[in-house]
């Protein structure tokens, strides 16, 4: 689900200037791990559901508190990997047992031993691919346009900054409050986020 | 926690002692997280560097000796190899278990030291990786050009060709196309989704347009958001257990090329596990003898620390003696199965015509190793160099003594003869190299050389202390509408 | 390659010949026209039309069927019958005549031929003969036959006396009466003949010992005991197919409880000496001691016991015990290099026991009243010199390159007013003379030869002369203004009486032989011989035995790749000769392989020659051959190779020169050898004993052998083959097949001689790779001789096995498996096959295989210039070879077997499209192949019937009776490859009572 912050459906449809930028979210920057996953904590306590962190590197203890479930890549891998396994042995049983037969060397057409690395290997690949894009796929990546990108300190957020972002679409969003209570955890600065 | 660092250890400390009472410190310096990315982001942001341009041109130089002699090749023929009638494999065979060789080393550390959280992986993997992408595509190279029509090479692949014919799965050449490009295509993805939040790093750093588009490109929108974090985790995760037991099949299918076929001195059960050992040998050998230098140039002493290089000849002293104990372990064989071939064979490997290669192989991994016993000779980065450079070396003269002496002599002796290598085989050879430092430089100009998200997550700030709630959290809860009862939401599939 | 021809021979139009643009084409058709009608298989005629249009075949003629034509081929005077296939009007293999008495082999089943009657297939499509008429010094260069017509009579006229002919030997009988006609138009003609491998000593042992110029001929299938004194009959003698058949007959029969014991005492190490049950190396001087010892010891009146040595002694009682024991049943027999005393004392001693009549006969010599080789060439270079002969007609020959050092043959030559010389090539004698004519090969003209005994053929044109040129005949004919100039006419003036009808002549043809042309067999008394005082060799001093080159002759095949890679039987040298010297004298001097010697003779001839290390060659012997050596003029294929040997030859001393000083100079020379012996190699050496079978109580791997008394009285002397190690598998049962094809190979027989590798050469299109590429190991015979050295090789006590090695076709190839693209499969009649156009060339099969029969195209060798150093690059598209082999040379190809590229394996197929030939063509008539319808090339080559294919699963066939032999076993049975290729054990036979001698004393 939501990792940006989305322009507000209802207000683009009610929108009529399109001059006056359009407020998607507020996001707040904090100096260091512990206030971030101090705030990740109260954010999700306080109900918000369309909201986010965005950190340098992975934080431990962070899913916990920001409530993440478990994500279900590992199973994808797993069937893909099955099928890898198989669809490389139907392969090679389909190749030189069934569709073009040759004697080789003596040995019966179908002769398991021998199929078993490139059946293992299909069942690598098969899986890595899904890993990885699966992985892409459900973090909806590639995107290449987030209107997180217009705001100058947000690009720390690939450095040493920590950010949290709630957005606009929140149905328990409100600027002014959110303001005040992102500022009561400690933010170093708390901005609007426009599109 | 710098200056605690700083404050125990001092600013240039010594971090390959064991002190069981604290945790060695894997990047020194007293460095903060923000002076990582400095230090790693610079190398690839600041102006080129002489020093880089000369060594590039040396690198094209060398790309373009293999290009002629692979033209030269094409156009007339494999004989322009050393190749004959009973050494049907030589050079390209060689130097393709060579570089796959050299790959696992970068595998092994960002697959098998993961899962196995050492943590101090990080400072060296991302080199390590682009090293074994490198190293996979000059082995890749080898086996398209050795074969007799290169043009038809395709045929290895299992789509029906324009005789209706698919490939012959029995043959370990077979299992080789399999395992290798399999291995290539998951070294690769491990590589590139490391590498998506330091591109993002770099593409927030740019200021060049052109730099922030391409940046910007290949990071992908990256915005370092947790929920992407947590999936991206996993994923990495699944490729290193992915990526494990890869890496131990990758060369023991190479191995079979060998294994599988039943001339005396290739026929033997011991190789995989012999061959996986070596190439872990060979393979961390050149990490070092790239770390070294890229460590010292690109000013990154305090990320690759002593230590680093510490564990690695740590390794390479083990695998080293693995594969001493595994040429033993084949004399023995040899002579307890009373096999009269495989007796000559190794007799022959030991004494015969090229007992030179033999010994050059002995002393570069049978006893090159031992130096490393000494952490004097581990922590001198000049001798762990050298150390490492006669480990490569000793590792090619170990496949040219098992593929190409095995095949000079085996069982009729009508057939003996020997092999002299040509200029185009020499050139291939050192050109492969080129191919490699060509890519390995641009790589260190361009790229992030060291995975900086991983390494913030191994310094001590990057771990929360904060426990329980804060005092004030209740209130300050409070006045936005308190749900105790609330569960959490906004999970992730 | 077209543009180097082009050079080369300029005027040489490659489409014109090769019969891709209508003229040439419709030239190759009418020839084949012409001869179509005379063929083994009926009498056909039809009108002789220039034009063949498809759209109506003449009777008879099928478009791609191939023909058979007998013929025959004149070579030293001798005649060799020859069955050549032709398709489509161009000869493509050359096969024995099995109607020719000097080429069936005993069993009757098929003609066996030489290794050089095969390879002169290829000189017909040489392109290097396409010069045509050159007459030097005139302005053209080139000429007509009107012009040298008028030229040689005008020159004649103006002095008969000093008209001269100089011929190369033969016994034609339309020749010889051509050269009568000469002698009538030109009575003051001189006729002289020469050959520098001349068999004169034999000539002048038989006036010696009858007064008479005898030629003897043996009968090895009646002789149970053989004694050769130097002499390699079984390959270096113009009878040697009917000799090795007859030999090969006494020593199978191994298997029915006897065997026939051979003897040879040998200045060198030659095949003959290597397949004897006794064999001794001596200097030719101890030769004719032990003729005479023998001679003594059986009675013969005058002869004296001479001093033996040790060695010598036992080989000298147990020959005489033997030939006392087998009485008629033994011969003695000389070889042609020997001294004329030893020959006379071995017809004196086959007369003492009564061979004479029964195991040798003697025939009049076709020309044995001529002066000796040496002598006529002597007097020639004479008169020339001395100005004495104004016009000279050389015809073939090449006397300018091989005619004696000592005779200024090339001096003279250019002081002769008018010189011409009929020949195939433009050579060293060609380029001396005035005029060089263009002289048609065999397979292009009439004309006819006699066979060893006498035995006339008539030859039989398959193709039309494809430089021009013309037969010795029509020349003569020309010269002489004979009114029939046409060669069949000649043929058939000389031949009116013999062969009155044209039914006759007809039948002449077809069966290749007239009957009852045979001379007739000589009665006659020895007379009483004496014996000279032999000179005893200076010690210090070497011996140089000058032989005939095993591949190129006397030179005549230099240009004749084919031959060029032909490994020489003992040594396995390639595209070269050298010196070979024995191990210990090598030693001695401090000689290693290829080191430059110089020789020095009495008579003050000197050379520089590479040794070669040659274990069992006599000590004091240097065995070197003839032939190599040869300028540009030899062609591009033969030029600068080798040493030339006729440098140091003498008319006093023109094979075996004695008291030679032998000095090593700094240089090395790169020998090229297809097979190295490790003989000076401790680890090699050892390696080798084990698998040849020379542990005691250890039957060999590779090699099984064995005495044949032990054979006899020990049944479980070769041990059977194990019960079939456990197999994961059984074999597919596809398998099973009507046709279990299999082959099996006689060690006993087979005397290494290398027909069987040119005849697969010649029927599988195989290319040859030229010296650069031989140094790298890179030759592509599908079939080798394998030479094994048995024994003490360091102190020259070895025993040498001759193995022919080609594909196994293993049942578990382990080619197969390792195959990533399937090229290499088996198919149900259990041949391992190879599928060209599937393979991509990992080389994978071949480093799998453990017998490396396996052959790698490096290159395009089949357009690739032999002579090129590096491969050129080639910008061409793939797989397009074909597109750039020379439009001549690629007439030789069998149409039948691909041309393969580069990049691909190949291997021995057994014969695969002779094997399906001759089943479709079975099945056509509803039936299957019997044992004996499909010969492989190799099989059909050998003389000595040591290679048999056939059916496994036919019970009665050959290969199925052979395979239950107790000699037989598979090379390497303990891979369980299972080969379908079974060798039969090597059996020798050495008194019993004697043992094998040991080397002489240093």
């Amino acid at each position: 689900m939501s990792t940006t912050i989305h322009p507000n459906p209802y207000n683009a449809a009610t929108e009529v200037d399109i001059e006056t930028p359009e407020l998607v979210g507020i996001l707040a920057e904090f100096d260091n791990v512990d206030q971030v996953v101090r705030a990740a904590q109260m954010v999700r306590r306080a109900g918000f559901t369309r909201w986010d962190v965005h950190t340098p590197f992975p934080i431990h203890g962070i899913d916990y508190a920001m409530g993440i479930k478990p994500t279900i890549l590992p199973w994808l891998v797993l069937g893909m990997g099955l099928f890898g396994f198989f669809g490389g042995l139907w392969l090679q049983w389909y190749a030189n047992a069934s569709a073009y037969t040759f004697i080789i060397s003596g040995k019966p057409m179908w002769s398991l031993p021998a199929n078993i690395p490139v059946a293992f290997e299909c069942t690598i690949l098969c899986s890595a691919y899904t890993a990885v894009f699966a992985m892409l796929a459900l973090n909806r990546l590639p995107m290449h346009y987030n209107p997180l990108f217009k705001i100058e300190r947000f690009r720390r957020v690939t450095q040493d900054r920590f950010f949290v972002a709630i957005d606009a679409a929140d149905p328990r969003f409100d600027e002014v409050r959110v303001r005040d209570f992102l500022n009561k955890l400690g933010a170093l600065a708390v901005e609007r986020v426009e599109d | 926690m710098t200056t605690m660092t700083t404050s125990r250890f001092g600013v240039n400390i010594d971090n390959t002692q064991d002190d069981p009472r604290v945790r060695a410190p894997l990047v020194v310096g007293g460095k903060h997280i923000q002076d990582v990315t400095n230090a790693v982001s610079a190398i690839s942001e600041r102006p080129t560097t002489l020093g880089w341009k000369i060594s590039f041109a040396v690198a094209l130089m060398l790309l373009g000796l293999l290009g002629v002699c692979l033209a030269y090749l094409l156009t007339t023929g494999i004989g322009v190899w050393g190749n004959n009638q009973p050494v049907g494999w030589a050079f390209g065979i060689v130097n393709f278990v060579f570089w796959v060789g050299i790959g696992h080393a970068g595998t092994l550390i960002s697959a098998i030291l993961f899962l196995f959280r050492q943590n101090w992986r990080t400072g060296i993997n991302r080199m390590a990786e682009a090293m074994t992408i490198f190293a996979v595509m000059c082995a890749g190279l080898f086996p398209a050009i050795h074969v007799g029509r290169p043009w038809l090479a395709y045929w290895l692949a299992p789509v029906p060709n324009q005789m209706g014919m698919w490939p012959q799965f029995r043959s370990p050449l077979l299992w080789d196309v399999f395992a290798v490009s399999t291995y290539a295509t998951c070294s690769l993805f491990f590589w590139y989704v490391g590498m998506i939040p330091d591109l993002a790093t770099l593409r927030d750093r740019a200021t060049g347009r052109v730099r922030q588009m391409l940046y910007g490109f290949f990071s992908l929108g990256w915005t370092g958001s947790a929920r992407h974090w947590h999936r991206y985790e996993k994923a990495y995760l699944l490729l290193a257990a992915l990526c494990t037991p890869l890496v131990l099949s990758v060369h023991s299918v190479v191995s079979f090329d060998f294994a599988v076929s039943q001339l005396p001195g290739w026929h033997t059960t011991i190789f995989p596990p012999y061959f996986v050992a070596g190439a872990i040998y060979g393979g961390f050998a050149m990490v070092l003898n790239l770390a070294i230098p890229a460590r010292a140039f690109f000013g990154l002493k305090d990320i690759i620390t002593a230590r680093h290089i510490d564990n690695c000849c740590k390794i390479m002293a083990t695998t080293g003696m693995i594969v001493s104990y595994a040429y033993a372990m084949e004399f023995f064989i040899a002579w307890y199965s009373g096999d009269h071939y495989e007796k000559f064979t190794f007799w022959n490997r030991a004494f015969g015509p090229f007992a030179w290669s033999f010994w050059v192989m002995i002393f570069c991994n049978a006893v090159n190793p031992h130096f490393l016993w000494f952490k004097k000779c581990r922590t001198n980065m000049v001798l762990v160099f050298i150390c490492a450079f006669f480990a490569n070396v000793g590792m090619w003269f170990e496949r040219w003594e098992i593929i190409a002496t095995s095949l000079t002599r085996d069982f009729l002796p009508t057939n003996w003869w020997t092999f002299r290598p040509t200029p185009i085989d020499i050139g291939m050879l050192v050109g492969s190299f080129g191919l490699f430092f060509t890519f390995f430089l641009l790589f260190c100009r361009f790229l992030p050389v060291v995975a900086m998200a991983e390494v913030k997550t191994v310094m001590p700030e990057a771990h929360p202390h904060g426990h329980g709630e804060h005092p004030e959290d209740a209130a300050v809860r409070a006045d936005y509408h308190p749900d105790e009862h609330h569960r959490p939401q906004g999970g992730t599939h | 390659m077209r543009d180097i021809v082009a050079k080369e021979f300029p005027g040489y139009d490659a489409d014109g010949i090769a019969g891709s643009s209508r003229r040439g084409f419709l030239k190759l058709m009418s020839a084949s026209m012409a001869l179509a009608g005379l063929t083994l298989t009926g009498c056909r005629r039809w009108p002789q039309e220039k034009l063949a249009p498809f759209s109506s075949n003449p009777a008879g003629w099928e478009a791609g069927v191939t023909e058979n034509y007998a013929t025959v081929w004149e070579f030293g005077g001798v005649g060799q019958g020859l069955l050549v296939k032709s398709f489509d009007g161009r000869p493509i293999k050359i096969e024995g005549n099995p109607s020719h008495p000097f080429a069936v082999v005993s069993s009757g089943k098929y003609g066996a031929s030489t290794l050089h009657a095969q390879a002169t297939l290829l000189d017909t499509y040489d392109p290097v003969r396409n010069t045509g008429i050159l007459q030097r010094g005139s302005k053209a260069g080139a000429g007509t036959w009107d012009d040298f017509i008028e030229g040689i009579r005008a020159a004649i006229a103006a002095n008969p006396a000093g008209f001269a002919v100089l011929s190369e030997a033969t016994a034609s009988p339309s020749v010889l009466d051509m050269r009568e006609r000469l002698t009538k138009a030109f009575p003051q003609v001189k006729w002289y003949e020469y050959e520098a491998v001349s068999r004169d000593n034999e000539l002048e042992g038989s006036r010696l010992a009858f007064g008479q110029s005898l030629r003897s001929r043996l009968y090895l299938n009646k002789a149970a005991v053989v004694v050769c004194l130097d002499a390699d009959i079984l390959c270096d003698h113009p009878a040697s197919l009917r000799y090795s058949s007859d030999w090969a007959v006494k020593r199978r029969s191994a298997d029915d409880g006897q065997m026939s014991r051979v003897y040879a005492i040998e200045s060198t190490f030659s095949n003959t000496g290597s397949v004897a049950d006794v064999r001794l190396g001596a200097t030719p001087d101890r030769v004719e001691a032990v003729a005479r010892a023998i001679a003594a010891g059986l009675g013969v009146a005058g002869a004296q016991a001479e001093q033996l040595s040790a060695a010598e002694e036992s080989f000298v009682k147990a020959a005489i015990a033997d030939l006392q024991k087998a009485g008629a049943a033994g011969v003695v027999t000389v070889g042609y290099q020997a001294s004329p005393t030893t020959h006379a004392v071995a017809h004196a001693i086959n007369a003492k026991i009564g061979a004479t009549g029964n195991t040798i006969t003697f025939h009049a010599d076709p020309a044995g009243d001529r002066p000796t080789h040496m002598k006529a060439i002597a007097d020639l270079a004479t008169a020339m010199n001395a100005g004495q002969v104004a016009t000279l007609l050389i015809i073939g020959g090449n006397p300018a390159f091989d005619a004696p050092a000592d005779v200024n043959f090339a001096m003279g030559l250019g002081k002769v007013g008018f010189s011409a010389h009929l020949s195939q090539y433009d050579d060293e004698t060609s380029r001396l003379c005035k005029w060089h004519l263009p002289r048609a090969h065999y397979l292009e003209c009439w004309g006819d030869a006699r066979g060893w005994d006498g035995t006339a053929s008539i030859a039989q044109p398959l193709i039309e002369p494809l430089f021009g040129g013309k037969s010795v005949i029509e020349a003569l004919a020309l010269i002489t203004n004979d009114q029939v100039k046409d060669g069949e006419q000649i043929v058939r003036r000389t031949w009116k009486q013999s062969l009155a009808t044209e039914l006759d002549w007809r039948k002449a043809l077809e069966r290749g032989t007239i009957e009852n042309s045979a001379s007739p067999v000589v009665e006659t008394a020895v007379k009483a011989i004496s014996y000279p005082t032999i000179v005893a060799q200076p010690a210090g001093t070497f011996v140089i035995r000058i032989d005939a080159n095993p591949s190129i002759y006397d030179g005549r095949f230099a240009n004749n790749g084919w031959l060029q890679e032909t490994p020489d039987p003992m040594t396995k040298l390639v595209w070269d000769n050298a010196a070979s010297i024995s191990i210990r004298d090598a030693r001695a001097m401090g000689i290693e392989q290829g080191d430059m010697i110089k020789i020095e003779t009495p008579t003050g001839q000197t050379m520089e020659i590479a040794a070669f290390l040659m274990p069992g060659q006599p000590l004091g012997v240097l065995t070197t051959t003839i032939g190599y050596g040869r300028g540009e003029a030899a062609g591009p294929v033969g030029e600068e190779l080798g040493f030339n040997t006729y440098a140091i030859v003498t008319t006093g001393a023109p094979s075996i020169i004695n008291g030679a000083k032998v000095s090593k100079i700094g240089k090395t020379y790169t020998l090229v050898t297809t097979q190295e012996h490790h003989i000076l190699e401790g680890i090699a050496d050892d390696a080798e004993r084990v698998r040849l079978g020379a542990v005691p109580g250890q039957s060999g791997t590779i090699i099984r052998d064995a005495f044949f008394s032990e054979f006899k009285s020990n049944k479980k002397i070769f041990p059977r083959d194990k019960a079939l190690p456990l197999q994961l598998y059984d074999s597919p049962r596809v398998l099973n097949n009507t046709h279990a094809w299999g082959m099996s190979i006689d060690m006993s027989a087979c005397t290494g001689c290398g027909a069987c590798q040119i005849a697969c050469q010649a029927e599988n299109n195989i290319p040859i790779v030229g010296k650069t590429e031989s140094v790298r190991h890179r030759e592509m015979n599908w079939i080798r001789i394998d030479r094994y050295f048995k024994g003490d090789a360091a102190n020259d006590d070895v025993a040498i096995v001759h193995q022919v090695m080609m594909c196994q076709q293993c049942e578990n190839a382990p080619c197969e498996q390792v195959c990533p693209v399937g090229a290499t499969v088996h198919d149900s009649e259990g041949l391992n096959t190879m599928v060209y156009n599937r393979c991509i060339g990992t080389r994978y099969c071949q480093n799998n295989c453990p017998y490396k029969v396996r052959r790698f195209n490096y290159f395009d060798f089949h357009h690739k210039d032999p002579r090129e150093k590096w491969g050129r690059p080639w910008p061409g598209l793939p797989d397009t070879q074909q597109l750039d082999i020379d439009k001549v040379k690629r007439l030789v190809y069998n149409p039948d077997v691909t041309v393969r590229m580069r990049g691909v394996m190949e291997k021995c197929t057994y014969c695969v499209q002779r094997i399906h030939g001759a089943t479709i063509k079975k099945r056509a008539e509803g039936s299957d192949v019997k044992d004996g319808d499909i010969l492989t090339a190799c099989q059909q080559a050998c003389a000595t019937e040591a290679i048999v294919f056939g059916n496994y699963n036919e019970a009665d066939s050959q290969v199925s009776k052979l395979r239950e032999n107790r000699r037989s076993y598979p090379v390497l049975q303990d891979l369980n490859t299972r080969p379908r290729t079974r060798y039969l054990a090597k059996l020798r036979n050495p008194s019993d009572d004697a043992v094998a001698p040991a080397p002489e004393e240093a």
